[in-house]
């Protein structure tokens, strides 16, 4: 979904924190930016299920950018 | 109870959603059979199943330590924490997605993942990273799981 619905895409492994979440899932997990402004994670819980949120990005961006992997 | 524990017997177990019965039983099984064989086990799950856990076990004689399953996955994440054996318990997607970031975060660590519930079968196929699969269309009744943990564990007469 992430890397259908964005063009910067990102690849990170699991327990990669974005502000205090740490990412789980089958690696390698797309974590896309959009606007340059908003990041859009898929956010995991146990009796929920997994969702893809869309929320600003901030610092956690360019931190992305430097981390993530642009391919898986 | 507990024996001198070494650093090989620390086991984790990683509680899924509470909402299949049978998770709540086999895991107090499951952790009583590890502390007898030594294990100091932690049970990490969200706040519910957590709660299960400890109103059941009051006396703490299965379940002793536990931890907020978000609070455990930043932990090992940040290689402040580790175990040698590793369960899992998944009856749905976000379960297998828990136990393939655990196969990640404890490469080293054997991992057990129990996948159980309605949809199993279906389920276990998800699990294609290394691991020892216990499978069993298990919602209410603990026997055939029970049966299957035995097995894997040493435990069957």
């Amino acid at each position: 979904m992430v890397e259908k619905g964005c063009r910067e895409v990102y690849y990170v492994d699991p327990g990669y924190a974005i502000f205090d979440t740490h990412i789980i899932g089958v690696p390698p997990i797309a974590v896309g930016v959009e606007e340059d402004a908003f990041i859009v994670l898929p956010y995991t819980k146990p009796c929920y299920g997994t969702f893809l949120i869309r929320v600003p990005g901030g610092e956690e961006i360019e931190r992305l950018r430097r981390k993530g992997r642009r391919r898986p | 109870m507990t024996t001198d524990v070494q650093d090989d017997k620390q086991a984790l177990l990683v509680f899924g959603c509470p909402e299949v019965p049978v998770q709540a039983a086999i895991g107090l099984y499951l952790a009583g059979r590890l502390g007898e064989d030594g294990y100091d086990v932690l049970s990490a799950g969200n706040p519910s199943v957590l709660g299960l856990l400890r109103v059941s076990d009051i006396q703490k004689h299965y379940i002793g330590k536990t931890i907020d399953l978000d609070r455990c996955i930043g932990e090992l994440a940040e290689k402040k924490r580790d175990a040698p054996l590793c369960v899992v318990f998944a009856h749905n997607d976000a379960g297998i997605s828990y136990a393939a970031s655990m196969r990640y975060l404890l490469p080293e660590a054997r991992l057990v993942v129990i996948v159980f519930g309605r949809n199993a079968e279906e389920l276990a196929g998800g699990v294609d990273f290394p691991c020892e699969k216990i499978v069993e269309k298990a919602v209410h009744n603990p026997g055939k799981l029970k049966i299957g943990i035995d097995g894997v564990f040493g435990w069957r007469a």
